[in-house]
């Protein structure tokens, strides 16, 4: 057998460090860049995530301002239902009635959703016109909320004490329970 | 005979070999230990970008809520500030005439409105609507006619509702 000399072991030696390299530490120095990238990467997001906490909170408060808005508004508008129609009529004839007015015309028209859920109504009312302005009034600024478009006042004669008012007006109603996920 | 026997390459044949698995044995304790920390860092960091998203998105998801609510709120709002500006123009005008003056028919639609009637001088009644920052545009809309002991009257204008509610505020 042949023996071993001192440059077949610096050979032997040689081949073991570019073995060593090239499967131990190249590969372990491209896990480190990787490692390095991935949390460059990680720390990146999570700096543009920091102030996630502080955005809850804000927001948080804004959505109580908004809830609170909107549980005010809801309690202005008619609850969305079959029965609106008889609702609306029962609610102008039953203030007609407070104020001392004759209702001569009275009429509900479709339900409309555009821009906003609402039923049309037209009513000819005839009476003192102080009992008409504090009906007016009261529609005006009552619940549920009625929005006039069209307000028109007629004295039919001069001798007489009573006028005679069309209102075109709609009654909002309250948004469909889907559009309002609170 | 004499000759140097060298003692440093008896050392360095024998000596270097500790030192070196020495080495060897701490450099692969360090690169265990750098390894570790890193991945541990690494998934650490991992963990905590994950739950943030998580986070993020519940505040997303909260915030598009409350937009929906603004927008619905918001698209009642301007019906609902207009609130009383037909019982104001009617409480206006019997504050604001002059005595004597009998509305036979008023009407508003949107701001405008249109009012007639009698009154001793159909001119003083314009020259007053014409006094209130309340009202613009006052004009008369057909020629006043001399009725019995008055004159009637149809008068035009745009009636800032708004105003009237501020005022009363």
């Amino acid at each position: 057998m042949q023996e071993i000399k001192p440059w077949h072991k610096l050979s032997l030696l040689v081949i073991a460090i570019m073995v060593l390299l090239k499967f131990v530490l190249l590969p372990w120095q491209q896990w480190l860049l990787n490692n390095a990238e991935q949390i460059a990467y990680y720390k990146g997001l999570q700096s543009k995530l920091q102030n996630t906490q502080l955005r809850a909170d804000t927001l948080k408060q804004q959505n109580e301002v908004i809830v609170a808005d909107y549980q005010q508004l809801m309690t202005k508008l008619l609850p969305a239902s079959s029965d609106n129609n008889i609702d609306v009529l029962r609610y102008v004839e039953s203030k007609a009635k407070q104020y001392h007015l004759k209702i001569n015309n009275r009429a509900v028209g479709d339900l409309q959703q555009a821009p906003l859920p609402a039923l049309p109504i037209t009513i000819t009312l005839q009476g003192h016109p102080e009992m008409i302005l504090a009906y007016l009034q009261d529609v005006e600024t009552g619940t549920p909320k009625v929005v006039i478009s069209n307000m028109s006042i007629i004295k039919p004669g001069l001798s007489v004490q009573f006028v005679n008012m069309r209102l075109d007006a709609i009654v909002l109603l309250a948004p469909a329970e889907g559009e309002t996920a609170i | 005979m004499l000759y140097y026997r060298a003692p440093a390459r008896q050392f360095s044949v024998t000596g270097w070999k500790p030192y070196l698995l020495l080495g060897l044995t701490l450099s692969v304790i360090y690169a265990l230990v750098l390894s570790a920390g890193l991945a541990l860092y690494r998934d650490h960091l991992k963990e905590d970008v994950a739950q943030r998203q998580q986070d993020a998105e519940v505040v997303l998801l909260q915030r598009q809520k409350t937009e929906d609510l603004v927008a619905l709120v918001s698209r009642y709002t301007p019906l609902l500030e207009g609130s009383a500006k037909y019982s104001n123009l009617l409480m206006f005008l019997s504050e604001q005439l002059p005595a004597g003056t009998e509305l036979r028919r008023s009407q508003l639609n949107e701001n405008v409105a249109v009012i007639q009637g009698i009154a001793p001088s159909a001119t003083e009644v314009l020259a007053q609507l014409g006094k209130s920052p309340l009202i613009t545009e006052a004009r008369f809309d057909r020629p006043v006619q001399a009725e019995r002991d008055a004159e009637s009257f149809t008068i035009s204008f745009i009636f800032n509702s708004l105003e009237v509610k501020d005022a009363g505020n």
